[in-house]
């Protein structure tokens, strides 16, 4: 399949899902091959249907990471997918945005459908404090003793308590 | 006497433990042992020397970095993006660079994409011999180590002749790069290109033909296909499982599009692909040769030109401080599909940055490979996934009995460098 | 025991340890010369040996204190009274008419069973790993050694009518190479090799140092040692190499220097001496120097193969052809003209 048959197709299968898609693309070279990326835009309630519908479009489609950003009152969670690979100038980026509010971020696991996403979404369990219904328990970073820190917050959860003393830590005491 | 006699019955202790080894024991490795060259903790049980289970722990050196960079503007985030890795320090900040020119639709000169792909591809030689090394030195063949190890720092040689710097080498900018190669450079680079093929022929024989280096390594810490796939693998760890995956084919950047670049598995050299630890090390090996080809490719087809899109700094920061958007960047590492996330919002600094290095992925694999095998293999095949670590530790001879400080150290850099680089002004 | 014999004892026992280390040193600088490397100094182990004494000898909590104190002076003790029988330096051994090479054998054995036993009482995980792998290699080597001293015993006592087929007397022990025939020599050629075979296991050597492994097992029966205690069984293990070569160089290569020149007798021990010292060198350059820069560590499971089936036929064959030279040789020669 060529890439910009697979990008369409991939744009009518989420087009059941959300009106909020975005197709950009990059050149590089002199050859100015084109690079294409996907944004889409999801309720946090049918990330497990789309990653599902995803995977029949494209058998085990390759789950790089989840980013995240602590928008103030919502958590924005990113999941990049390369999808198409495998295949000379055919990849396809494609990143599924979920917004959760930050009174309750909760998100079912993907791992059922990609276990590669284990660490990941355990990643964004201690750094977000997002709970990813259906991941088995236990830190793959964090120690236990720092529960109910999450360094990636912005608010008082965040890191920021920790980093005031870093320069005068050994000078002083 | 009496003390004895008050040990005597802890021999009985003793001898259940000896007969408990027969059971299960839990082997810590790591965080610091001697097989892993980076903080990792991996317990293995065993029974016997057989592993059981395991269990992988990771986050010893989590420094924040992502936090740190949300904190600086992007030029100064570039340099932290350099130091996120000892060996990656081409690709992590060129990825950096392209997830931000991804979001603020900066447009990079061709010259510079050429650039970009030379100083990638020494830089994954580089990184491919100090694996082979480690490998051979986890099974005890430390002649190889030695061997691959020597030959390395012809490419250190090469890459501090062309930036100044044998490791950090500072030579990546948003928008491009910051140093050009001359055409006495470029010479100088052919002449290496053809000593390094001259090692992969001794290397080849090396790992081709030596016994106990396949005795070592063959059939042992097995990835299928079908495991690498569901397991998200990248790089030399996938591909030496029979899965295409490489984003210089898949998903081509800076001047890779201009070259054919066909992702290789380890039937290039061997007959089957088997997807075992010494798959994955004659797969490094077979690697080595590909990026040799892409230097001379890149050397012959390097367009003229600038080769930077805004060299004033401060221009760039104020442009990049009215940017509104997110960029992605991937990137193929040495160790397989690096990728950046970058948000921006209208600030000095990134408002998100996510690194997600090539281990991170792999780490899940590890699991798959090490149930079932033995003990003895665990640090071959822990090390066959190339784990990043860093090292920038070399030795000097010195005239008898001196002692070097820091001043004198580094007056002995800067000259060695000078003469590096004055070969070829 | 008169007071000589004591202070003679001390004497050879100082000048065993020395050499030991010193050729350990010797080892370490040829093995880096051969990976293109500079090296330590040639001293360097008894640097290394100060440097340990001088450092606390630290016993861990779960350790079986006595018995992991005890090891390493069993170890180190052993280890230097083997040199009290066996003919060293070119001298015949001090206590030649009260030991045999039973004794030697076992003599032999116990050292690398002390850093077992010690290993298992460290508690440590890595410790026991390692000393459960020393022990099996041990039961695999053992064997193809029993055959050699054996062979080689059965071979005098058919030759050699009146003379005591284990003694460790040199001047009673011809060299075995003189006394055979054609297919005798290519017997104790091949019983030589596996000798050779057997060397870097007894000396714990690449590639059958997987008891110790640094990238496996943290040094395995070692992991938990330090100070004195590390010092002793760091000179125990340069001892095991010394002494294993002297064993060779004993049952091989008996022969002193004044059987192929003549000599000023008052000169003759010193040449002797330095005739013995390369003997031990060719021995040590052949099966540890250039097996250890062109080995990968083998896995237990492939050494004990190793030993038990291809070097234990190996062995057997030349068993095989001593006593074929013996019954039938002399018909066959006969034959062939």
């Amino acid at each position: 399949m060529n890439t910009e048959s697979f990008v369409n197709e991939l744009k009518n299968l989420l087009s059941n899902e959300t009106k909020d898609i975005v197709v950009s693309e990059t050149q590089h070279g002199k050859s100015k091959a084109k690079a294409f990326r996907l944004w889409a835009t999801i309720d946090p309630k049918n990330i497990h249907g789309v990653v599902r519908k995803i995977s029949l479009l494209q058998k085990d489609p390759h789950f790089s990471v989840s980013s995240g950003t602590d928008l103030g009152n919502e958590i924005e969670l990113l999941y990049h997918f390369a999808l198409n690979y495998a295949k000379p100038k055919s990849q396809v980026l494609l990143t599924l945005r979920v917004k959760l509010p930050k009174s309750s971020p909760v998100i079912d696991t993907i791992t059922d459908i990609i276990p590669g996403a284990e660490i990941s979404e355990k990643e964004k369990r201690e750094f977000f404090g997002i709970e990813f219904r259906g991941l088995p328990p236990g830190n793959a970073f964090l120690d236990e003793s720092l529960a109910g820190v999450h360094p990636w917050r912005k608010d008082e959860k965040g890191a920021s308590k920790f980093a005031k003393n870093i320069h005068n830590g050994e000078k002083n005491g | 006497m009496k003390r004895v006699h008050q040990n005597l019955p802890k021999i009985s202790t003793m001898v259940k433990r000896m007969a408990d080894n027969e059971k299960k024991v839990n082997i810590p490795i790591g965080p610091i042992h001697p097989a892993l060259k980076e903080p990792v903790q991996i317990e293995v049980s065993v029974s016997g020397e057989r592993v059981t289970d395991v269990n992988i722990t990771l986050g010893h050196v989590h420094r924040g970095i992502e936090w740190v960079g949300t904190r600086r503007n992007p030029i100064q985030t570039l340099y932290i993006a350099e130091r996120v890795c000892g060996i990656c320090n081409i690709c992590h900040p060129m990825a950096f660079c392209i997830a931000i020119e991804n979001a603020a639709n900066i447009a990079v000169p061709e010259r510079a994409e050429y650039l970009r792909t030379i100083f990638a591809e020494l830089e994954r030689i580089h990184s491919h011999l100090l694996f082979l090394g480690v490998a051979a030195h986890e099974m005890g063949f430390d002649s190889i180590l030695h061997y691959t190890w020597l030959t390395r720092e012809k490419v250190l040689d090469v890459v501090e002749m062309l930036t100044g710097n044998r490791i950090t080498k500072g030579i990546m900018m948003i928008g491009g790069v910051r140093r050009d190669i001359s055409d006495s450079q470029a010479e100088k680079i052919r002449a290496a290109m053809d000593y390094y093929e001259k090692v992969y022929g001794k290397m080849c024989n090396i790992f081709l033909d030596d016994k106990t280096i396949k005795m070592r390594t063959r059939d042992i810490g097995f990835l299928s296909k079908k495991d690498a796939l569901r397991f998200c693998a990248v790089g030399p760890t996938a591909r030496a499982s029979g899965v295409k995956k490489d984003i210089r084919q898949d998903y081509p950047y800076a001047a890779y599009p201009d070259i054919d670049i066909e992702a290789l598995t380890p039937e290039f050299l061997l007959k089957e692909t088997r997807g075992d630890v010494y798959d994955r090390v004659v797969m490094r090996a077979i690697e080595i040769k590909q990026s040799i080809d892409i230097v001379r490719e890149c050397l012959k087809e390097m367009p003229s030109g600038p080769i930077v899109s805004e060299p004033v700094l401060q221009k760039l920061l104020f442009n990049l401080k009215q940017v509104q958007g997110e960029g992605v960047a991937l990137v193929e590492a040495p160790r397989g599909e690096l990728i950046h996330y970058i948000k921006m919002e209208k600030a000095d600094a990134p408002s998100s940055w996510k690194i997600r290095a090539p281990t991170y992925a792999n780490l899940h694999v590890l699991r798959t490979m090490l149930i079932g095998s033995e003990l003895a293999d665990v640090p071959v095949i822990v090390a066959s996934i190339d784990p990043c670590m860093s090292c920038a530790n070399r030795a000097i001879i010195a005239d008898k009995g001196a002692l070097l400080y820091q001043e004198k150290l580094r007056e002995l850099c800067i000259g060695k460098t000078r003469r590096l680089r004055g070969a070829t002004k | 025991m008169t007071p000589i014999f004591i202070v003679n004892a001390f004497g050879l026992m100082l000048l065993a340890i020395l050499i030991a280390l010193i050729l350990n040193g010797v080892e370490r600088k040829v093995v880096a010369r051969m990976q293109s490397r500079i090296g330590p100094p040639i001293l360097q182990p008894i640097i290394d040996i100060k440097k340990l004494l001088m450092k606390e000898n630290i016993v861990p909590e779960t350790a079986v204190k006595w018995v992991f104190n005890t090891m390493p002076f069993v170890a180190i003790s052993t280890a230097l009274v083997f040199f009290l029988y066996v003919p060293f330096a070119g001298q015949n051994a001090l206590l030649k008419n009260q030991g045999d090479l039973i004794l030697v054998l076992y003599l032999l054995v116990i050292p690398p069973l002390a850093l077992a036993i010690g290993g298992f009482a460290s508690g440590s995980n890595f410790a026991s790993i390692g000393a459960q792998r020393e022990l099996v290699l041990m039961l695999s080597y053992e064997f193809v050694l029993a055959t050699i001293v054996f062979s080689l015993s059965w071979l005098y006592s058919v030759t050699t009518p009146n003379m005591p087929v284990f003694s460790v007397d040199l001047e009673a022990r011809p060299s075995p190479w003189l006394i055979v025939g054609p297919f005798g020599t290519v017997g104790i050629l091949l019983l030589l090799i596996t000798s050779l075979a057997v060397m870097p296991a007894k000396a714990g050597k690449l590639p059958h140092d997987m008891s110790e492994a640094k990238t496996e097992i943290a040094d395995g029966a070692l992991a938990e040692y330090s100070g004195l205690n590390l010092a002793l069984l760091y000179i125990t293990q340069a001892l095991r190499t010394f002494g294993f070569a002297t064993f060779i160089v004993f049952l091989f290569f008996p022969c002193n220097i004044e059987q192929f020149f003549g000599f000023d007798p008052f000169f003759l021990p010193i040449f002797n001496f330095f005739f013995f010292l390369a003997k031990v060198f060719a021995v040590m350059f052949c099966s540890v120097f250039i097996v250890s820069a062109v080995t990968a560590r083998f896995r237990i499971d492939q050494a004990s193969a190793f030993y038990i089936f291809t070097i234990f036929t190996i062995s057997l064959f030349g068993l095989l052809l001593l006593i074929l030279d013996f019954f039938i040789g002399g018909q066959l020669y006969a034959l062939f003209g």
